[in-house]
């Protein structure tokens, strides 16, 4: 990986490696990294000859919030930091009992929807396998792949 | 045991014995059941803050705490009147909380309105029902009506009929007995109108329940009987609400073969879904309902309140 890293010119920022195939694309657009030197891989191989797909990028570096998005959107996913082409100890992308503030409750009644309300939409984790999601206002019961509809569509 | 300065947002805020606790409290509220007046809450003061019509949950609260010998500061309809004009909810519960009131009761059409007014007031906040979410206090005077009858709440078979979809007494009142030991539930509706996947995932494992049509297949086996009123607008095919008018409107007739101790519970007011000949039959209990509405809502202030 490290010699990609110098032929693409990355001697720092980001690479998020073992996204589940068919992701990449949805990571890449919620990131919003334009303006940066973005390397986007799809279906690039993997392991045990499964495809994945990867996204290295330059001079930027994922806060708490993206990297948690990442990991909602692909739970597999790594994110690594480079620095001087050399790639960093992995972050393990572990999801909090508690989410805030990542995105709305698809609940229109929900108190967090009513404008100017002085509260942010917050989430319980109610089971890891498969993931559920319970707002902590109005109850919605939420999974995995609803959530990553409600960031793809940056609601 | 204490509830003092408890909020009551969702009725998983209380526990089983907590409950119970509750159901002997309000017995020792027997004057006020008899419409005496007790001076045993005399100095606090209540803020009744709603911002939806709800008359009986209104006047229920404001007996309960008149009756207690408390004072209430009704902001009658916030909606309407000009204190809450543009105003977040969270603004105008500052501001009630502000007065120094002893306890605020909230009705909100949001769902969660309860638990962000919670969070901001330092007075205690009891859900008086935010949305089609949760009305602790119902639940709560139907279990106590309940338990008036049979002393006990395990080991009955309840029947909930009606509109369990969009109705929040049926969710309600199924988180409350899931909190019992095997409780078993009969949910007859139409099937559009069942009760909805995330209330059963949520009792899953705590009660038995079975999902039927037709009230005829089970009135045996209930001790008691719940029934909700079926909005037509609320079907997805509304020419189908005259066929199903019948079947589920609960008349001398529809009760053949129940249990002899059987109960008949409504939150009313009701239309047409239970006869006006039920009232005459010793299974009629819902205008009880009401009553135990008022002095379980007593007993529960009185609780909160420390008195
Ligand atoms: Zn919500």
């Amino acid at each position: 990986m490290e010699e990609t890293l110098k032929s693409l010119n990355i001697d720092s920022g980001t690479l998020i490696d073992n996204i589940s195939a068919g992701k990449g694309l949805k990571i890449f657009k919620i990131l919003n990294l334009k303006g940066e030197t973005v390397f986007l891989f799809i279906n690039a191989p993997g392991e045990r000859f499964r495809v994945k797909d990867l996204i290295a990028v330059k001079n930027c570096f994922l806060g708490e919030k993206e990297t948690l998005k990442v990991a909602l959107i692909s739970p597999g996913a790594t994110v690594r930091r480079i620095e001087n082409f050399e790639l960093k100890p992995e972050r393990h992308l572990e999801i909090p009992k508690h989410l805030t503030d990542l995105f709305k409750c698809p609940n229109s009644k929900c108190i967090t929807n009513k404008e100017r309300e002085p509260v942010k939409p917050s989430f319980t984790v109610t089971q890891r396998e498969p993931l559920k999601l319970k707002c902590d206002y109005c109850d919605r019961y939420l999974s995995r792949e609803e959530v990553e509809e409600l960031i793809v569509s940056g609601k | 045991m204490t509830l003092k300065g408890r909020d009551i947002v969702s009725v998983f805020d209380f526990s089983r014995d907590e409950i119970e606790y509750l159901f002997k409290k309000a017995e020792e509220l027997n004057d006020i059941r008899r419409g005496r007046t007790l001076n045993i809450a005399t100095g606090k003061l209540a803020a009744i803050t709603f911002f939806e019509p709800s008359t009986r949950t209104r006047l229920s609260f404001t007996m309960a705490m008149k009756r207690l010998g408390g004072d209430i500061l009704d902001f009658g309809e916030v909606e309407r009147t000009s204190i809450a004009k543009g105003e977040t909810l969270a603004d105008t519960i500052r501001m009630i909380d502000g007065y120094g009131v002893d306890l605020i009761v909230l009705r909100h059409p949001s769902e969660g309105a309860s638990k962000l007014a919670a969070e901001v007031a330092e007075a205690p906040v009891i859900n008086a029902g935010d949305g089609s979410r949760e009305h602790p206090t119902q639940a709560l005077l139907d279990l106590y009506t309940i338990w008036r009858e049979y002393s006990c709440i395990d080991g009955l078979n309840v029947g909930v009929m009606g509109d369990l979809k969009y109705g929040r007494t049926p969710s309600s009142l199924s988180y409350a007995l899931s909190m019992f030991s095997n409780v078993k539930v009969y949910y007859i509706a139409p099937k559009p109108l069942q009760i909805r996947e995330e209330v059963l995932s949520r009792v899953k494992g705590k009660i038995e329940y079975l999902k039927c049509e037709d009230l005829r297949e089970v009135i045996d086996k209930l001790d008691v009987l719940y029934v909700t009123r079926i909005q037509r607008e609320r079907l997805p095919h509304p020419e189908d609400y005259e066929k199903l008018k019948g079947l589920y409107t609960v008349t001398p007739s529809s009760l053949k073969g129940c249990k002899d101790n059987l109960i008949v519970m409504h939150p009313l007011p009701r239309v047409t879904e239970l006869s006006h000949e039920v009232d005459e039959m010793k299974h009629a209990r819902y205008f009880q309902q009401a009553v135990n509405g008022m002095v379980i809502r007593a007993a529960l202030i009185k609780e909160i309140l420390g008195l």
